[in-house]
């Protein structure tokens, strides 16, 4: 898309979605525009320059001299990053949402050397034959997610509160600034979400026209899924120094079509292998890589991880 | 509670229509000149192998970049003393065509035959006003639109002799009528102009109040000449729809029927124009009692018939007589020059095969045995000067009033939002959810908009518009961000 003309007047480029105009075809009123949001997905407030020697009138100059591009028609590359309402004024700080790595071993992204090729990732063996191999690799099954059994392995979990050092973690957060409900997107011919307790299939809330599907979780209803955060220790298995909020952990369960078929691979994955070897044995895997984002539906913030399906090459 | 969304009241949503109008030129260069013609690897015309139309394009049609302009295609009615179906091979087509368009635009009478064209749309008036021959020219959706807006409309074509030719090939199947090779404009231009050196001008005149709407197929006015060009720019026989009396008509008190200016009749929701080929019936060969300057516009039917309720209202008097008031040069009187009388003059050359080329062609081509859809349509566009005309298009609009209060999304989620950094070091300090905008509590927060969302009730995201700068907000300022959808 080109950068909208901001020489003149301010301008509104508007456009349906994709999502849009396939519900207005449906003609089932299921089209129908009943709230809205605003975002500020070009703007990096690392320009903002508090300490322009010129004075506050130059604090923002960069940022509002930050070219805007056209609307994307794809609903998932919009609205990124939700500006929010908060009726106070005052707040220092905002809470986030973080990635815990260090809860526990399971927790964690791959780290194993010998899986290096896949670090900072999680991994989803989409079979039982791709688990037993990743396993051999690694038997603590750090970063391995079983696509197929589901049992043992690592499962994922974020962490909401108050990223700072500046509150003590024994301080309860404001209940305005605790995420009560969380939307996880994924795309939905890769694998659906499970429960970490129990392996119970989450409820798709919907799919999109570009299959990806969004999952709800509030706190109070889903349990297993979203509860709150009771520890108020400095530990170093909490990622969120200050006050915290809520937690949400799942695993993914791969798809049939992953667990059964190599097509997604190779049309989406390309025809590239990841090499390893297990017990003197070199193994090829075949992978596509994907991301599941995590959002605060009350807080707006959002966290995409990086997750990477693999399957043993035929 | 802190949340991303405000909800529309029954207030923050209107609906409105908007007539968006555009201005269309086409210039006749592009439709004749500006690239090859018709059998070209780089031609912008489109003929098909059924031969039933004719398509014209902005740029050679093989390309993917090429718009579809319009089509030109031609009919005839089998009462047309044209339809020749013993020795016209293609008269089935043209007949075929014409019963097709009149299906279409003018419908069919109690008995469910095909209606006439009606010159006046007047069906229950006279029955001799019928066009049974009929120049088609489709206007195609990509430029009109909606509609034509009505009062708009404009078509010109030079009627003077053929001094030009448009191909080697077609230059060589006319006869008796002196071609000169590769001139610019297939029709007369003098003295170095760039405009023909006689022209019609034809428009849907007043038809913004005064159009018909007895059509199947919508609403459609009629198309008048308003002006007749001679010599550009110096002297006209007909201007502003009315004939130039002193000039042209022996007593400055003569007058005429308008109605006898009707040549045609557009319809706007079709896009379709329909012209009698009549037009062309002024001037012709190149005879040896003729000038190039003398021939070009007098109306053919001026010259016979009824000459009140034809073309030749202002070359000819109100008896019929065929008067020349002046000639090209504005100052000789040449009387009389074909001689008076209802009689075609003596030196009028029988049109050969091809002659479609020459404007009076275009009417004798009808009745050639050789003279295919495609070579009237050759002639046709040839002839064409311009045509301007503006579309409408009908906007139907839901506007959302993105209402922002001054309590409103003074906070982002944006992750550059938050963070801290060492002022000397530059390197994060670990402070992850500090808000940089403010450095105490004190400080008003800041967020800066350039999207907006619009959504369901179940979050999907339905519609999105962008600000062309970002917009400083911040508890100081409230703003309504206006987003308007046009369906």
């Amino acid at each position: 898309m080109a950068f909208l003309d901001n020489s003149g007047d301010i301008i509104l480029d508007a456009v349906l979605t994709d999502t849009g105009r396939a519900r207005l075809a449906k003609g089932d009123g299921t089209f129908k525009i009943v709230k809205f949001a605003l975002a500020d997905d070009e703007v990096d407030y690392e320009l903002y320059d508090d300490a322009h020697p010129s004075g506050s009138a130059y604090f923002d100059l960069e940022i509002l001299q930050t070219p805007v591009l056209e609307a994307f028609t794809n609903n998932a590359s919009s609205m990124k990053h939700k500006l929010v309402s908060i009726p106070r004024t005052t707040l220092l700080y905002m809470p986030v949402i973080r990635l815990n790595q260090t809860y526990s071993a399971s927790n964690s992204t791959v780290s194993h050397s010998d899986l290096a090729k896949a670090q900072g990732m999680f991994v989803v063996a989409v079979d039982k034959e791709t688990e037993e191999v990743l396993l051999s690799v690694d038997q603590s099954g750090t970063g391995i997610l079983m696509g197929e059994t589901l049992k043992g392995g690592s499962y994922i979990r974020l962490d909401q509160g108050l990223d700072t050092s500046e509150i003590s973690p024994s301080y309860t957060i404001d209940a305005d600034l605790n995420e009560t409900q969380y939307i996880v997107e994924l795309d939905n011919r890769f694998g659906s979400l499970v429960s970490e307790a129990n392996h119970s299939q989450a409820a798709v809330s919907y799919i999109d026209d570009d299959n990806i599907a969004s999952y709800y979780f509030s706190h109070g209803t889903d349990m297993g899924y979203v509860e709150e955060n009771q520890e108020t220790d400095e530990s170093t298995k909490q990622v969120i120094k200050g006050p915290r909020g809520t937690f949400l952990k799942f695993k993914i369960q791969a798809s049939l079509e992953l667990n059964t078929s190599s097509y997604l691979f190779t049309q989406l994955g390309g025809q590239q292998t990841w090499d390893i070897t297990a017990a003197s044995v070199d193994y090829k895997l075949k992978y596509l890589d994907s991301t599941v984002r995590v959002s605060g539906a009350t807080t707006g913030y959002s966290v995409d991880i990086p997750v990477r399906f693999v399957k043993l090459k035929d | 509670m802190a949340t991303v969304f405000k909800t529309f009241l029954n207030d923050d949503v209107v609906t409105a229509r908007t007539l968006l109008h555009e201005a269309i030129p086409v210039t006749g260069s592009l439709v004749a000149r500006t690239y090859d013609g018709p059998h070209s690897a780089n031609s912008n015309i489109k003929n098909y192998p059924h031969g039933m139309f004719q398509s014209v394009y902005d740029y050679p049609y093989t390309s993917s970049s090429a718009n579809h302009i319009f089509d030109l295609t031609v009919g005839l009615h089998a009462d047309s003393s044209n339809y020749l179906p013993t020795t016209d091979s293609w008269a089935k087509k043209k007949k075929n065509v014409y019963n097709q368009m009149a299906q279409v635009l003018v419908g069919h009478d109690t008995n469910g035959d095909i209606l006439k064209f009606d010159q006046d749309g007047d069906f229950a008036g006279s029955t001799s006003d019928k066009y049974t021959d009929a120049l088609f020219v489709n206007i195609a959706r990509l430029i009109g639109k909606d509609e034509v807006r009505k009062g708009t409309f404009q078509i010109r074509f030079g009627t003077g002799e053929a001094t030009g030719q448009f191909g080697a090939a077609e230059a060589g199947s006319v006869t008796g009528v002196n071609f000169a090779a590769n001139s610019a404009m297939p029709f007369e231009i003098v003295d170095g102009a760039t405009e023909p050196s006689t022209y019609i001008t034809i428009q849907d005149q007043n038809a913004a109040t005064d159009y018909r709407v007895n059509s199947p197929a919508g609403e459609y006015g009629i198309l008048k000449i308003t002006e007749i060009g001679y010599w550009t720019g110096s002297e006209y026989l007909i201007k502003n729809g009315q004939a130039m009396l002193d000039l042209f008509v022996k007593s400055p008190t003569d007058t005429f029927t308008p109605d006898a200016l009707r040549v045609g009749l557009i319809y706007y929701q079709a896009g379709v124009v329909v012209l009698d080929p009549k037009i062309f019936m002024m001037g012709g060969d190149n005879g040896a009692n003729k000038t190039a300057i003398d021939t070009g516009f007098i109306p053919y039917k001026g010259f016979g018939g009824d000459p009140i309720s034809n073309l030749g209202i202002a070359a000819v008097d109100l008896n019929g007589n065929c008067d020349w008031a002046k000639d090209d040069r504005g100052s000789t009187v040449v009387t009389s020059q074909y001689g008076n009388g209802n009689t075609e003059p003596s030196d009028w050359t029988a049109l050969a095969a091809g002659d479609e080329i020459a404007f009076n062609g275009i009417d004798g081509a009808l009745s050639q045995s050789t003279s295919s859809i495609e070579k009237v349509c050759n002639g046709l566009r040839n002839r064409l000067w311009d045509i301007k005309f503006n579309n409408t298009t009908e906007l139907n609009s839901t506007i959302y009033f993105c209402r922002v209060n001054h309590n409103d999304f003074n906070y982002s989620s944006n992750p550059t939002y938050l963070g801290e950094n060492d002022p000397t070091t530059g390197i994060s300090t670990g402070n992850n959810s500090k808000i940089r905008v403010k450095r105490s509590t004190l400080d008003a927060p800041v967020s800066y908009i350039t999207t907006v969302g619009l959504y369901s009730a179940d979050n999907e995201l339905l519609a999105v518009a962008k600000l062309s700068e970002p917009l400083k907000k911040d508890p100081t300022n409230e703003m309504i961000l206006r987003v308007r959808l046009d369906y």
